[in-house]
C-alpha cells in the first residue's frame, strides 16, 4: 500500500470509529427528519378532543345551529365536541359566563364562544379560553364563523351564495419549472431539495474543514509529527489528512442519503402527504452537488491545514480559523441577492468567486440554470484556486508543523514561503 | 564506510542562523555522540539529516548516496520532542508507522512480536497509548524507530523518562543494534551515557561545530596535563608549586592541572622532594562533562 494511502486510511479510520460520528451520522438524519416528522405526529396525536362550549346570545338560532354543524361536520374528524348554550338577556349571559369560566378552570371545555347580534352586523365574536395561543382552533374558529356569517349577509341581500361562491372562486396558480427534460409541475419542492442540498455543502464544508484543522493540531501538540515526516513529505501528510477527512465526509452523506430516501417510503404509508415531498431527485443536480461539494471541501480543506500548522494552541487556532469561516459564511448572506436576480451581473460575478462557487454557483443551476460557460468557467476557477491554495498552504505547513510557540505574524509567514 | 557525509551545511530561518557551515563524516557501524547546548543545532542538524528540512548550503550524503525520499527507508529517527497518536491502539500505531517505511504488515508483525517482548511491553499492545504510561510510551517510540531495521538510527534523548532500569534495558538493545551493523546517532545532554556508548562524539555551539573526532583520542588530548594526587602529610606546600595551576580538593585527594609545558615527572620530583610520602599519582582523563563545559565556555567568550 503507498505511504498516502496509510494516512488516507487512518485518518478515516480513526474517524469513522469513533463515537461522535456515529453520533453525529445516525442523529443527524434523525434531527433533520424530526422536522417534517414531528409536527405531522403532534398534529396527530395532541388533544383529540377539544370541547367548546356556544353561547348563543344571538337571539339566532338558525344562525347558531349553521355554526355549529360545521364545527363538527367538515374537515376536523370530530376533533371539536360542542356543548349548546344559549342565553336571552345579560344577566342570563353574565351567569352563564361565570359558569363557564369555572368549567374551563376545571378543564371541563377548552374555552366557550360567545355570539351576540353584532356578529352579523360589527362581525365580531368572542372566544374564551386560557390557551388563547392555540392557533389552529381560533383560526379555525374564525373562519367558520366568517363563513356562517358572511353567507347569512348574502341571503340577507337576496344573493344565492352557492353562486357567489362559483362566481368569485378564486385562481389557483400552478409552477412549473422549465429544464431540458419538459417542464414539470413544481410546488417549490425542487426548491427546497436545492436549498437543503446546498445547506449540506455549508455545513459539511465548514465541520470537515474545522476538522481538518483540529486534526492537524492535535499532530502538532501531541508531537507525533516529527516522526512522520521523516518517513513521507509534509504534503503528502497534508494531502492523505484532507483526502481521509473528506471521505468520512462523504461516507457520512451516503449514510445520510439512504435515510433520506429510506424514512419516507417506510413512514410514507404511515404518513401520507410527506413521501410526495420529496421531489425527484435529478440526476445533473446531484453530479453537481458532488462537483460543488468536493471542489469546496478541498479549497477550505486546504486553507484550514494551512491555518493549523501555523498555530501550537487551541486559542490561536480559533483566531486563525475566523477568517477563513468568514469565507464560508458570506456566500450564505449573499443568498438573498441570487436569488432575487439570479442572472444579474452582480449574481454572476459573485457565483464566479471561488471561494463563493461551491453555494452561490450550486444555487444559480437550481434556480435558473446559467450559461453552460459560467459553469465551466468557475470549475476552472475553483481548481485553479485549489492548486494555489495547496501549493501556499503546503509550502506553509512544511514549516509550520515543526514551529511551535508564539504565533507567526503575517511577514513572517511570507518568508516561510521562501524557504526552501 | 562513510554512513553520514555533511558538506559545509548551513540553514537559517530568516535572520538566525541554525546550523553554519558544518562539515562531519560518520563512519559506518559507530555510536556517535551528537552534543551541544540546548539552541546550538542540533536538531536542526538532525532534521536536515532525516531529510525533514534541506539545508540552504552544502550536501548531505548517507551511505555515500545523495539523500533521496527513498532512502528515507534506512534511516530510523526518534525525536526529542515526541509523541503517538492517543487514540490510536498500540499495535496499529506501531503498524502504522512501520507501513511509512515499507515494511509490510505481516513483516512489521513479527517484528512487533519480537520488539515488545524484547523491551518487556507486549501486554500493552491493544491499548489506546493514552492509557500507557510515559516510560512505556517511550519504549513505544523507540521500538517504532526500529521496525524497519534502520542502517542509521538517530536517537535525540533517548533515556528522558525512563527509570535506570529501562534505561539499561535501551542501553543493551543499543549496543546490540551496534553489534548488527546499525550506525546510530545519540544526542543527549547525559553525559555519562554518551562516555559509556560513543565511539566518536561531535559538539556544536552557536551553530557551528567546535570539536570532533574519537572520544578517546580527545580525552587523552586534553588529559595529559590533569593529576590526581595522594600523600601522606602536609601537602600545602604545593599550592606555591611554580608547576601547578588549578588546585581542587578532595576528601582522599587533590586534582592539579600542570602549568604549560610541566613535564609530570617535575612534578613528581618535588612532591618526592618535599619528604612526604606519596600514595597515588596518577594521570587522570577529564570527563567528558569538563570537556563539554571548557570547549562550549571558551567557545561563548
Amino acid at each position: 500500500m503507498s505511504k498516502l494511502s496509510l494516512v488516507v486510511k487512518r485518518e478515516y479510520l480513526e474517524r469513522v470509529r469513533s463515537k461522535w460520528f456515529l453520533i453525529g451520522t445516525i442523529l443527524g438524519p434523525l434531527i433533520m427528519s424530526s422536522f417534517v416528522l414531528v409536527p405531522v405526529l403532534v398534529e396527530k396525536l395532541s388533544s383529540p378532543n377539544v370541547s367548546i362550549a356556544v353561547v348563543d346570545a344571538s337571539g339566532d338560532p338558525e344562525l347558531i345551529t349553521k355554526i355549529e354543524e360545521r364545527i363538527k361536520s367538515e374537515k376536523t374528524r370530530g376533533k371539536y365536541q360542542i356543548e349548546h348554550k344559549s342565553a336571552r338577556t345579560e344577566e342570563e349571559l353574565e351567569e352563564l359566563k361565570s359558569v363557564l369560566k369555572g368549567q374551563v378552570e376545571e378543564r371541563k371545555i377548552q374555552g366557550y364562544l360567545v355570539i351576540t347580534p353584532s356578529v352579523v352586523t360589527k362581525g365580531v365574536a368572542e372566544y374564551y379560553s386560557k390557551n388563547v395561543t392555540d392557533f389552529s382552533t381560533n383560526r379555525y374558529l374564525e373562519d367558520v364563523i366568517t363563513r356562517t356569517v358572511v353567507e347569512k349577509r348574502f341571503n340577507q341581500t337576496g344573493l344565492d351564495p352557492k353562486r357567489v361562491e362559483e362566481l368569485s372562486k378564486r385562481i389557483k396558480l400552478t409552477t412549473k419549472k422549465l429544464s431540458e427534460d419538459g417542464s414539470k409541475e413544481d410546488k417549490g419542492q425542487s426548491f427546497l431539495l436545492a436549498i437543503s442540498l446546498m445547506m449540506i455543502i455549508y455545513m459539511m464544508t465548514l465541520i470537515y474543514g474545522i476538522t481538518v484543522l483540529r486534526g492537524v493540531i492535535e499532530e502538532k501538540q501531541n508531537r507525533i509529527v516529527e516522526v512522520i515526516v521523516s518517513s513521507i513529505s509534509p504534503t503528502e501528510l497534508m494531502l492523505g489528512k484532507v483526502l481521509g477527512i473528506g471521505l468520512v465526509g462523504i461516507t457520512q452523506f451516503l449514510v445520510w442519503s439512504l435515510f433520506i430516501f429510506a424514512i419516507p417510503s417506510l413512514a410514507g404509508s404511515m404518513l401520507v402527504g410527506v413521501a410526495s415531498a420529496i421531489p425527484d431527485v435529478s440526476i445533473s443536480l446531484m453530479i453537481y452537488f458532488v462537483i460543488y461539494f468536493v471542489l469546496g471541501y478541498f479549497l477550505y480543506a486546504t486553507l484550514y491545514a494551512m491555518a493549523g500548522s501555523i498555530v501550537s494552541n487551541d486559542q490561536d487556532a480559533n483566531q486563525v480559523q475566523t477568517p477563513i469561516t468568514f469565507l464560508i459564511v458570506i456566500p450564505m448572506l449573499l443568498i438573498q441577492v441570487v436569488l432575487r436576480d439570479p442572472n444579474s451581473t452582480a449574481s454572476t460575478i459573485l457565483s464566479l468567486i471561488p471561494f463563493f462557487t461551491p453555494l452561490l454557483m450550486f444555487l444559480r443551476i437550481n434556480i435558473e440554470t446559467p450559461a453552460f460557460w459560467q459553469i465551466g468557467l468557475s470549475i476552472l476557477l475553483m481548481m485553479a484556486s485549489i492548486f494555489a491554495c495547496a501549493w501556499i498552504a503546503g509550502k506553509i505547513y512544511r514549516v509550520g508543523i515543526l514551529m511551535y510557540g508564539k504565533r507567526p505574524s503575517i511577514p513572517e509567514l511570507l518568508k516561510w514561503l521562501r524557504y526552501t | 564506510m562513510e554512513a553520514v557525509g555533511l558538506s559545509s551545511i548551513s540553514k537559517s530561518y530568516g535572520d538566525f542562523t541554525a546550523v553554519s557551515n558544518l562539515s562531519l563524516s560518520i563512519p559506518k557501524g559507530i555510536i556517535f555522540g551528537l552534543l551541544g547546548p540546548n539552541g546550538a543545532g542540533k536538531t536542526t542538524t538532525i532534521r536536515m539529516i532525516v531529510r525533514i528540512t534541506v539545508p540552504d548550503e552544502g550536501a548531505v550524503t548517507i551511505f555515500s548516496q545523495q539523500l533521496t525520499p527513498k532512502m528515507q527507508e534506512r534511516i530510523g529517527y526518534l525525536p526529542e520532542e515526541r509523541g503517538l497518536y492517543k487514540k490510536m491502539k498500540v499495535r496499529e500505531q506501531l503498524l502504522f508507522l512501520a507501513g511509512l517505511k515499507s515494511v509490510s504488515a505481516q513483516e512489521a508483525d513479527k517484528k512487533i512480536k519480537y520488539w515488545t517482548e524484547r523491551l518487556e511491553i507486549s501486554n500493552w499492545l491493544e491499548k489506546k497509548t493514552d492509557e500507557l504510561s510515559k516510560g512505556m510510551q517511550q519504549k513505544i517510540q523507540f521500538i517504532s524507530t526500529i521496525l524497519h531495521s534502520p542502517e542509521l538510527l538517530i536517537l535525540d534523548e533517548p533515556f528522558s523518562g525512563l527509570d535506570p532500569i529501562n534505561a539499561n534495558l535501551l542501553i543493551e538493545v543499543i549496543q546490540e543494534l551496534k553489534k548488527s551493523g546499525c550506525t546510530i546517532i545519540l544526542s543527549t545532554h547525559v553525559m555519562e551515557q554518551v562516555e559509556k556508548l560513543c565511539d566518536e562524539i561531535c559538539i556544536i555551539n552557536r551553530s557551528q561545530k567546535v570539536l570532533d573526532g574519537n572520544l578517546k583520542t580527545i580525552k587523552r588530548e586534553f588529559g595529559n596535563n590533569r593529576i590526581a594526587l595522594a600523600v601522606e602529610g602536609d601537602s600545602s606546600f604545593l599550592r606555591n608549586s611554580p608547576f601547578v595551576e588549578n588546585w581542587t580538593e578532595f576528601l582522599h585527594h587533590i586534582e592539579l592541572d600542570l602549568c604549560e609545558g610541566v613535564d609530570s615527572q617535575q612534578l613528581l620530583r618535588q612532591v618526592i622532594d618535599s619528604g612526604v610520602r606519596v600514595t597515588r599519582f596518577e594521570l587522570v582523563e577529564p570527563s567528558l562533562n569538563e570537556i563539554f563545559i571548557k570547549k562550549v565556555g571558551k567557545s561563548n567568550e
